[in-house]
C-alpha cells in the first residue's frame, strides 16, 4: 500500500509541474489563442490531479468532480476561443 | 502489489507521461497551431488513460459509470475544443512558424498586422 | 448503415490514432526540433452535414492534424509534420475515402 502511495505522489508532483508550465504559457502568450490553449491544458491537468487524488485519498466522491470538470472545461475553452475570434474580427 | 494495482499504475503512468509530453510541447513548439496539435490531443488521450487507470484502481459500479461517461465526453469534446482554438488563432491572424509549407490556394495570413507576433516573421 | 464496415473503419482509425500519438510525442521530445509543418487546402468529397462534421471531428481528433478554417466544401488543415503538402493531401483523402465507404455512401446531397 505504501509503494502505491509513492507512485501516486510522484504522478501528482509531475502534474503540478505541468500546471506551472501552463501558467507560464498563459502569461507569456504570445497570442491570445496561446492563452486559451494554456487554460484548456490547465483544466486538463487539474482533472487528472483530481482523479488521482480520489484514489490517493480513497474518496470516490471526488470522481463526480471529474465528470463536471470535463464539461465546464470544455465550455470554458469554447467560450474563450469564440471571444478571441470575435474580438479580433 | 496485486495484478490490479500494477495494471492500474501502468495506465496511470502512461497517461501522466502523455500529459508531461504535452507540457513539453507547450513549451517547445514554435507556433500556436503546432502547440494546439501537440497539447490538445496528446493531453486529451492522457486524461483518458488516467481515468481508465482510476477505473482499474478503484472499481465499483458508480465509479465505473461516472468515469466511462467522463471518458466518452472527453473523446467528443477534444476535437471540438481543438477546432475552436485553431479557428480562433486563424481568425486573429496568429503567425505561422517560418518554414511552414503550403499547398496551392492555402494562404498564410502573412500581411496581418503584428498582433502577438513571435518575432519570427 | 453497415456495422461490419463501420467496425473495420473504427479499428483502422484507432490504429492510426495511436500511431499518430507516438509520432507526435516523438517530434515533441526530439532534442532538436525537426518537424516540418504544412498548411493545406483540402476539397471535401463529403456532401451531407453529418459526413462533413464526422470528417472534421476525425481530423481534429488525430494528433498532428488540425482544421483551422472551413467554408463550403473546403477545409484548411494544419499538420505538424508531412513530407510535403501533396503527401498530406493524400493522407486526408485516404481518411475521407475510408470514412465514406464505412458510412455506405448513399448519394444524398445536402
Amino acid at each position: 500500500m505504501i509503494a502505491q502511495d509513492v507512485v501516486l505522489d510522484t504522478a501528482l508532483v509531475l502534474l503540478a509541474l505541468c500546471l506551472v508550465v501552463a501558467a507560464v504559457r498563459a502569461v507569456v502568450g504570445p497570442t491570445d489563442a496561446d492563452r486559451v490553449l494554456a487554460v484548456d491544458f490547465g483544466f486538463l491537468v487539474t482533472l487528472c490531479a483530481v482523479a488521482l487524488l480520489a484514489v490517493r485519498l480513497r474518496t470516490p466522491a471526488l470522481l463526480d468532480l471529474v465528470l463536471v470538470g470535463t464539461l465546464v472545461g470544455f465550455l470554458a475553452t469554447v467560450a474563450l476561443a469564440r471571444l478571441v475570434a470575435r474580438r479580433s474580427r | 502489489m496485486t495484478l490490479q494495482t500494477v495494471a492500474g499504475d501502468v495506465l496511470l503512468g502512461l497517461g501522466v507521461l502523455l500529459v508531461v509530453v504535452a507540457a513539453v510541447g507547450l513549451v517547445r513548439m514554435p507556433d500556436v497551431y503546432n502547440r494546439t496539435n501537440a497539447v490538445a490531443k496528446a493531453g486529451g488521450l492522457g486524461l483518458v488513460l488516467v481515468l481508465l487507470g482510476v477505473v482499474v484502481l478503484s472499481p465499483g459500479p458508480t465509479a465505473v459509470v461516472v468515469l466511462l461517461l467522463a471518458v466518452a465526453l472527453q473523446l467528443f469534446t477534444v476535437p471540438i475544443a481543438g477546432l475552436e482554438i485553431g479557428q480562433a488563432a486563424r481568425v486573429s491572424g496568429a503567425p505561422f512558424a517560418p518554414g511552414t509549407g503550403t499547398s496551392p490556394g492555402a494562404d498564410l495570413p502573412d500581411g496581418e498586422p503584428g498582433r502577438g507576433h513571435d518575432g519570427d516573421r | 448503415m453497415r456495422p461490419l464496415a463501420l467496425a473495420a473503419f473504427a479499428a483502422w482509425y484507432l490504429r492510426q490514432f495511436l500511431v499518430a500519438n507516438v509520432v507526435v510525442a516523438g517530434h515533441v521530445l526530439r532534442p532538436r526540433l525537426a518537424h516540418r509543418p504544412v498548411v493545406v487546402r483540402y476539397e471535401l468529397r463529403s456532401r451531407t452535414d453529418g459526413e462533413v462534421a464526422s470528417f472534421i471531428a476525425l481530423v481534429s481528433l488525430t494528433p498532428g492534424t488540425l482544421v483551422v478554417d472551413r467554408s463550403t466544401g473546403v477545409v484548411t488543415v494544419h499538420a505538424v509534420h508531412a513530407r510535403d503538402s501533396a503527401q498530406e493531401l493524400a493522407d486526408l483523402r485516404e481518411l475521407e475515402e475510408r470514412m465514406l465507404a464505412a458510412f455506405g455512401r448513399t448519394g444524398r446531397t445536402s
